[in-house]
Parts: C-alpha cells; structure tokens; sequence
C-alpha cells in the first residue's frame, strides 16, 4: 500500500523559485509486510549511500541542498500550531524548532520549522517538512533516520551524523509529544 | 609528498611521524588543529612505550629495581616541567589530568578556604568554560560576586576599568592566550595590579605554554595551568604550577592514597608537597612522557617556535587577505605579533561546520563551532567559526593546503 501524500509528486514545487527539480525518485516510504513503513530511497545508488562509500561529501553539497539552506521550504511559524518541539546540537550551536497543524482526523494539516546551523542541519530539516503535509501523525511519528539518509545523506560522514539527524528528530519530538529516539538503530556519535 | 626546504623545519616535521600519514582520499594530512591538541613526536611516544616495556611499576614506595626507576623518572618529569616554566623548585609542580582538572583543584581548595560573601573573583570575558565554570560555582558556593575584564571586537582585554573591576577581588582567574583568537593577555600589568590590591593571580596557560617562553617567577603569577597534550605530551597529564607558600597553606583536595603522612582510623595527616595533591597511583608513563616532550621543546627552542608561528600566522593571514572580497572574515587581532598561531573564521555564508567538512576532503584538519567560548560567541555575534591552529610542524605549504580547500568551498558554495 503506497502511502500517496508521501511522494515527491504529491507536493507542491511553489517554493523551489526556479531552482533546478531534485532528482526522480521513487517514493520514500511505503508500508513493508509486517505493516512498519520501509524505505524506497531510489535518489543515490546504493553504494553512494550513508557515507562511507567511494563518493567524497562535496558531493553532498549539490544545488538543490544548497538551494534548501539558502532558500528554506516552510521556514517560519505557524499561528497556532497543534505539536511544537525544539532542540538543539550542543557540540555545534545548531537550532530547529518545528510547529505542527494536526487535526481532528490526525492529519498533518501545515508545518513549519526554523532554526539556525550548517547546511547539513538546515536542508535536511526544510527538505523533510515538504514530505509531512497531509500524512497521519502516527505515521510522523514512525519516521526513521534511514528516511533522512536516502533523502539528503550520502557523503555525510559519522561526525556530521547529529547535524542531518537534527530536523527529524525535532520532528518526531514533537509527532511523539515527547523527546524521541532512535531505539533500534545504533547510537549518533557524541 | 610536502617538500620543506629548510633544513630545521625538515628534521622537525620528520621528528612527528603521523605528518606522513594520508587520509582515506589519499590526501597528505594537514594537521591545523593543535590548539585543541598537538601532534606527538617519535620520542615521546618511544618513551611511552619504553617505561610500559622496560620498567612499568608503581612508584614511590617499591624496594625494586624497576619500581626505583619508575620512581625517578616520573619525579624527574617533574623537574623537566619545572625547568620548562622556571619553577624555583619542583615541588611547586602538581601532577593532574589536565588543565581543567588543575584549575577545579585551586577552586575547591584555595578557592573555598579564602572566598567569602562580598570578595569577588575576576575573570574576562574570552575565557574557556574551563576557566569560567569552576568561578561560576565557587561564587555560587561563597557567596563572592563573579566579575569579567571586557575584550574588544578582536579580543583584547580592555584593562582601561581594571582598578575600579579589581575592588574587593581575591582571585584574578584569566587565559594567557585565548584559544578562539589568539590573543595575547596583558599579563604583567593584570598581575601586578592584582597584587597590589593583595589578589591571588591564577594564569590558565593553556594555549601559551606550548607556543612561547614561560617564567613563572618573572611572571609573579601564583598559579599557572596547563595541558600536557596541547605541548607534544600525552593526553591525561597536565600541571598545577603554585608558589609554595600558597600551596603549603592549601587543604588537600582529592584524598586517598600517596597523599598522607600518617594515617590512624579516627585521623590522617598528610604528606607534603607536591604529593599532598596527588592522591592515589598517579599518571605514571604520561607524566614521564610529558617530561619528554618538555626535552624536545626546549632542544627545538621555545623562542624559536614563537618565532616561527608568528611568520606561519603572518603568511596565511596575507594569504586570507584577497578572500576577504568574497565574503572571508578573519577574527582576532590583525598583526600576527599580537597573537598565537590561531586564526578563527568564516567564509560568506558558509557554515564553519560545513567548512571543516569540505577542508576536511582536503585532508585540512581544522575546528568548527563555538571552542568551548559560548559567551565569548554570543557577545560577537558569531553562531560559530572555523579555527586553523598552527605548531612547530606546521609549514607554508600547510597555508598553501588550506588556501586551496578554502577555494573549493568557495566553489561548493558557488561563491563568486
């Protein structure tokens, strides 16, 4: 079962002011057998992914990253948001605060974030709140980190991990209602 | 391969042996990273090896060969460092961690016997969180207020209001050199005014140990702390220099072993300097080790080295200079003379995070974020900045490596 909202081509492109089109992708999320949500990830070839393959880290700082730090999507406030959580890296200063809209059916109805920080922290945040509007809560609020790296991580080494992980954990934060972790994955370097 | 064409420049590049190391993009290392911690040379790691394979024992009280061995040359490393900060004596050397452990120790002794509601402590305001945090919680405990000697918007201190800042002070805590700038504290005319108005005078050296001449008795400064692994020694050793009259008056801080004269069940007294501050087995090898790197310093030449940072700094600061159009700002005091080998920056609207990971493809190692100054930060304005930090190993072609990486970010970044 695809879950629609979550597609590059669900979502609006008003914010992209002429900035070139990411690559295609397939979608980023659908529900695996045992009914958890599992990862397409289709943007790099695998290889490319996670860091530690043969492509160098300038590679990670294509246009269209640098396009999100320059030109945050949904960078703001929201009026009256409904789910509100912040956070930041202590080791680089780094800042995200991201406001949900949910309503009565547990849809995401607007989001907003901001915050300041390196191009890494920035970008990932502003490139996953174009995929949250319109999705359920509960499902926000199952988001792993492998949804960041597939989206924006290849070439990010273990030290600058925490600054990619930053916006999605602010996000999950504030879907959870509580500070949220990362149980079944191996622990961020320090 | 790096070239080095003076000959004392060569021998002391090939004396470090990870200078020769590539990283995983086969890219040579260069290493501008020693104000958070500098390389080790061949002899100080030998003679970490050399104490755990020939004579690693406990000290102090073993009748045999071995441990007599261990013995002197860990209390010979004292008299090393001693001679290297022109001690009067050896005893007036306290073996600790680190220089924050150092500082922590005439806190919660000296500080805590002599502070009281309505004294003030006086630091400034570029100090490290290791020589605020521990000021921050003794004026909490005392009831003393916690004062700061402003810097400008290089980092200088402003010593202009020093008279009416010392009122009521009784301990003046600031960095010889600040490890975000560079620059240099006007450390003659702080301490004698201190003294003038009966201040104790705690030096945290740091970053100036390392880098130039130190003599604490032309100084007068009272106490004086620093880091071995920031002056070519191992991590986990580091020195509380005092003047014996203040250290002799002080409690012991930490308690336990080595420490004690005589020990009953209901009462112990304890031992006398240095080894009243140094309780249980001590950081053997690294204090051994420190006194090493103590050696090779001093064989290289304090003099020299401050020398040779200072045309290293003036070489990349007129190399950073054309970067400037294209959005490069460079902090801290403009003349290299001023400063330690410490440039701080940001480039345009480069994160210094991102900076560091670009440089770091380019096998320039450099630091990223706030240094351990969040205060210092806050008052400029700067969310962060990048640090290159220059050695007695580093060379122009090190500059020339970073002016490159510097240029590729610029490119990453598209910034024309």
């Amino acid at each position: 079962m695809w879950l629609a909202g979550l597609t590059r081509a669900g979502l609006s492109h008003a914010g992209w002011k002429g900035a070139p089109a990411p690559p295609a992708r397939a979608p980023l999320l659908r529900s695996g057998a045992s009914g958890t949500l599992i990862l397409l990830g289709a943007r790099f070839p695998k290889e490319a992914r996670n860091g530690h393959g043969a492509l160098a880290l300038d590679d990670f700082y294509k246009e269209y990253i640098l396009d999100h730090y320059r030109n945050p999507r949904n960078f703001g406030h929201l009026e009256h948001p409904t789910a509100k959580a912040e956070d930041l890296n202590p080791l680089c200063g780094d800042t995200i605060t991201m406001e949900l809209k949910v309503n009565a059916a547990g849809i995401v109805e607007d989001i907003a974030f901001s915050g300041k920080g390196c191009a890494i922290s920035q970008a990932s945040a502003s490139m996953l709140t174009e995929l949250i509007r319109g999705e359920k809560l509960e499902d926000v609020a199952k988001l792993q980190q492998q949804v960041v790296l597939d989206n924006v991580g290849f070439g990010i080494t273990p030290a600058r991990m925490k600054c990619a992980m930053l916006g999605l954990k602010v996000l999950k934060s504030a879907a959870l209602g509580e500070i949220a972790t990362w149980p079944d994955e191996a622990p961020l370097a320090p | 391969m790096l070239t080095v064409v003076d000959p004392k420049q060569a021998a002391i590049v090939a004396d470090f042996p990870i200078l020769a190391t590539t990283t995983s993009r086969g890219k040579r290392l260069v290493y501008l990273d020693s104000a958070a911690s500098s390389q080790k040379p061949q002899v100080v790691i030998d003679s970490l090896v050399d104490y755990y394979t020939n004579y690693n024992a406990n000290i102090h009280r073993g009748v045999y060969e071995i441990a007599s061995r261990a013995t002197d040359a860990f209390e010979g490393a004292r008299e090393k460092v001693a001679r290297f900060i022109n001690a009067a004596e050896s005893a007036e050397v306290i073996w600790t961690r680190n220089t924050t452990e150092a500082i922590n120790l005439v806190s919660f002794t000296w500080g805590m016997e002599h502070l009281k509601p309505g004294d003030a402590i006086l630091a400034s305001e570029i100090e490290h969180h290791s020589n605020l945090v521990p000021w921050q919680l003794l004026a909490a405990k005392t009831g003393a207020q916690l004062r700061l000697i402003p810097v400008d918007a290089v980092g200088t201190m402003q010593i202009d209001g020093l008279d009416s800042l010392l009122r009521g002070v009784k301990l003046v805590a600031i960095s010889h050199v600040s490890n975000t700038l560079g620059s240099i504290a006007p450390l003659e005319i702080i301490i004698a005014k201190a003294h003038a108005v009966g201040a104790v005078v705690l030096v945290d050296g740091a970053q100036s140990v390392p880098h130039m001449p130190i003599d604490v008795q032309a100084l007068d400064v009272d106490f004086f702390v620093a880091s071995g692994h920031k002056m070519c020694g191992p991590t986990g050793i580091g020195f509380l220099y005092g003047k014996r009259a203040l250290l002799d008056a002080m409690p012991p801080f930490l308690t336990g072993g080595d420490m004690i004269r005589k020990v009953g069940y209901e009462h112990s007294t304890f031992n006398e300097l240095p080894w009243k501050f140094e309780a249980g087995t001590s950081n053997i090898a690294d204090a051994i080790a420190l006194g090493v790197a103590c050696d090779y310093l001093t064989g290289i030449g304090m003099g020299w080295i401050r020398q040779h940072e200072i045309a290293l700094t003036r070489y990349a600061l007129d190399r950073m200079l054309p970067l400037v159009a294209r959005g490069l700002a460079i902090y801290g005091p403009p003349n290299a003379e001023d400063r330690a080998g410490v440039i701080s920056f940001n480039f345009a609207d480069i994160h210094a995070h991102d900076m560091a990971s670009i440089l770091d493809t380019e096998g320039v190692c450099v630091r990223a974020g706030h240094h351990c100054t969040m205060p210092l930060m806050d008052k400029m304005g700067w969310p962060a900045t990048a640090r290159a930090s220059f050695y007695l190993y580093n060379t122009e072609a090190d500059v020339d490596a970073l002016i490159y990486a510097l240029e590729k970010a610029a490119t990453v970044f598209k910034i024309a």
